[in-house]
């Protein structure tokens, strides 16, 4: 029984040396920068991943839509705008998306 | 008379001095409008020269925008300096500007069609989209599997001597197609409906219908092998501001029950853990979303009533003396607490209670029946359950479960050949009255792998066990050894390798020890055995 037991610590210990913040960086600088804009009574309008399907986010990013209405690229480097992409497509409408009853 | 001579030629000398400065004074008095108007002209060519200067620049920007609007931004004319480039690029403007308006006229109306044409495409684009209700999403699946079998029996002689002998077999490449179709509806905005229809089934099976096979199945009426595995509604209502509700019926999503989302690399797709219940319910039930009462993050508690076996085949009146030999229903009790602990966490505690174990059904066994029960005793069972995904923003996810069950064994079944009876069961027992109280625990994570080169793969491994007298409650379960089901310990190792976000392949392997024989009827017995099952999945959804 102690088996198990000492392979979920090894696995634990693994973890924690090779795991990084990198994971939850989309959601960070999503909600840090295009929240100081996208808000409830800022300058542009409040929006969530579910705006567009993830080809239409897909779009939106490949051919920089955003700086026909504001150039961001002094606020975002590169690694930020691939980061913000990658979180936006995988919480689009058409993402895969918790089931259970009751739930929305 | 030299000193005369002297004093004349210095006085003659000043006198013509004088008179050259006299001159040159009145000359120049004379000659002052001139210089101011040399002067004068000297600004002026410096203006002018400034002029030009600024003109050359606006120049130069005005071609470089033409240029840019004929040729599409290719050719930027180099900096302009003499007059001949000004005169040539002057041309060069006129030019562009006699093309560039019947350029730019001929764009806007070919634009302008262009829209006219598109509005009309997207009016009825618009209203198919209104009418189509149903989003429909397909799963493919198609399974390679490979089964090891390898038991210690215990014999007994007629002697009374012991001996134990070994059994082996294998499986070869048991392939087997799953198809899925996914479908959801948001009806109103606070009525939603989701549903799932299922083909599930292993290549060229052939399901004896003659003149077809699985060959030409589909081009001959025959038995729907379509099942509907789910399809619920859900009806939000808010009564007070402080505790909305969910009110939700039909065919619920309690298969694929958590953690069973970890390794086929989905989001949570079941109302319950798979610790507690992973079987198809019909039923109706009511949520409290507690969130805004308690302040406690995706709070939520759940009750729930669900029919999961009754057989009602050929009669209604199946309470009827004279009808025998099928099933009663069995009610099915849950009550769960879910909320959100840390973030991206699911924590749970579920309770399920069903007051009346039914028989099993061997009616089209053609098992004639004894004597039967409609009650072969109760059974609950509480189960604490916790997953966290990205855990403290790492890559590493994981979760752990236990359950405790409680069954009273109070009722048997018995079949035989006519009036003699051969087999008699109860819940967990051989007949006898007994309590059979269990425990079953599970553990398990998922790294996943921060390779972006190999479209960030997963790696997964998970363990349970289940105490002599366990009752899973797993046979909806997605692994085909049902492994929570295990009297004994089970392992599953994965690696979860995605090809793009519409398709990835799964290989694992799963190691099962069973320590005691599982059925919900009848008294364990004592088993050797341990069972491998190595598989290959592809997995396909849109």
């Amino acid at each position: 029984m102690r088996r198990p037991i000492v392979v979920f610590a090894a696995f634990l210990l693994c973890a924690g040396f090779l795991s990084s913040a990198r994971a939850e960086e989309g959601e960070q600088i999503f909600t840090a920068k295009c929240g100081s804009c996208h808000r409830s009574g800022g300058e542009a309008a409040v929006f969530g991943p579910t705006k567009y399907a993830i080809v239409q986010w897909e779009r939106f990013f490949k051919k920089n839509k955003h700086a026909k209405l504001k150039d961001i690229s002094a606020q975002f480097s590169e690694t930020d705008l691939q980061a913000v992409r990658n979180y936006l497509a995988a919480h689009a409408a058409d993402s895969d998306k918790p089931q259970a009853v009751g739930l929305r | 008379m030299r000193r005369i001579k002297m004093r004349t030629f210095v006085f003659a000398f000043l006198c013509a001095a004088t008179y050259l400065f006299i001159a040159c004074c009145t000359v120049i008095a004379a000659e002052q409008p001139d210089m101011q108007q040399i002067l004068k002209k000297l600004d002026e060519v410096i203006q002018r020269n400034n002029d030009l200067a600024k003109q050359n620049e606006e120049l130069a920007k005005k071609v470089q925008r033409l240029e840019k609007q004929v040729t599409g931004g290719a050719a930027v004319p180099q900096k302009i300096k003499s007059d001949d480039e000004i005169s040539i690029l002057k041309e060069r403007v006129k030019t562009l500007e006699q093309q560039g308006p019947a350029k730019e006229n001929a764009e806007v109306a070919s634009l302008k069609e262009d829209v006219g044409e598109m509005s009309a495409i997207l009016q009825n684009v618009e209203r198919k989209t209104l009418l189509d209700r149903v989003q429909m999403g397909v799963e493919l699946r198609t399974r390679c599997d490979w089964f090891s079998l390898r038991e210690r029996v215990k014999t007994k002689s007629l002697f009374g001597k012991t001996s134990y002998h070994h059994n082996s077999d294998k499986v070869q490449a048991l392939c087997s197609n799953r198809f899925r179709l996914n479908m959801k509806a948001e009806i109103a905005d606070n009525l939603v409906f989701n549903g799932r229809m299922v083909v599930y089934k292993n290549w060229t099976d052939d399901p004896y219908e003659d003149p077809q096979n699985d060959a030409n199945r589909a081009r001959y009426p025959g038995s729907s092998d379509v099942k509907l595995e789910r399809a619920y509604v859900d009806y939000f209502f808010t009564p007070h501001p402080l505790l909305p509700l969910a009110l939700s019926f039909g065919r619920f999503p309690t298969t694929d029950g958590m953690p069973t989302e970890f390794r086929e690399n989905t989001a949570r797709k079941s109302t319950y853990p798979a610790l507690a219940y992973d079987y198809e319910t019909d039923g109706a039930g009511v949520s409290f979303m507690l969130e805004n009462l308690t302040g406690l993050k995706n709070s939520a508690l759940r009750f729930l009533y669900g029919r999961s076996v009754s057989d009602n085949d050929y009669q209604i009146y199946r309470h009827a003396d004279w009808y025998d030999g099928h099933l009663d229903e069995q009610d099915v009790y849950v009550a769960q607490f879910e909320t959100e602990t840390i973030k991206n966490s699911l924590f749970i505690i579920n309770y399920f209670y069903s007051p009346e174990f039914s028989q099993p059904d061997v009616s089209f066994k053609g098992v004639n029946p004894v004597k039967l029960s409609s009650n072969l005793g109760s059974y609950s069972k509480l189960t604490f359950f916790f997953e966290a995904k990205k855990f403290l923003d790492s890559n590493f996810d994981w979760f752990a479960g236990y359950a405790q069950q409680w069954a009273r064994a109070d009722g048997k079944a018995t079949w035989g050949l006519g009036p003699i009876p051969l087999q008699t069961i109860g819940l967990i027992t051989n007949g006898e009255s007994r309590e059979r109280n269990a425990h079953a625990w599970q553990i398990g994570m998922r790294y996943n792998i921060p390779w972006e080169t190999l479209n960030l793969p997963k790696v997964g491994v998970e363990f349970n066990t289940g105490s002599k007298y366990w009752l899973g409650l797993n046979g909806g379960a997605e692994d085909p050894l049902r492994k929570l089901t295990t009297r004994g310990n089970a392992w599953d190792f994965y690696y979860i390798q995605p090809i793009t976000s519409h398709f990835m392949i799964r290989l694992g392997h799963t190691y099962v020890d069973q320590r005691h024989s599982y059925s919900p009827f009848g008294t364990p017995e004592r088993l050797n055995t341990q069972i491998r099952n190595t598989y290959l999945l592809l997995d396909a959804n849109f």
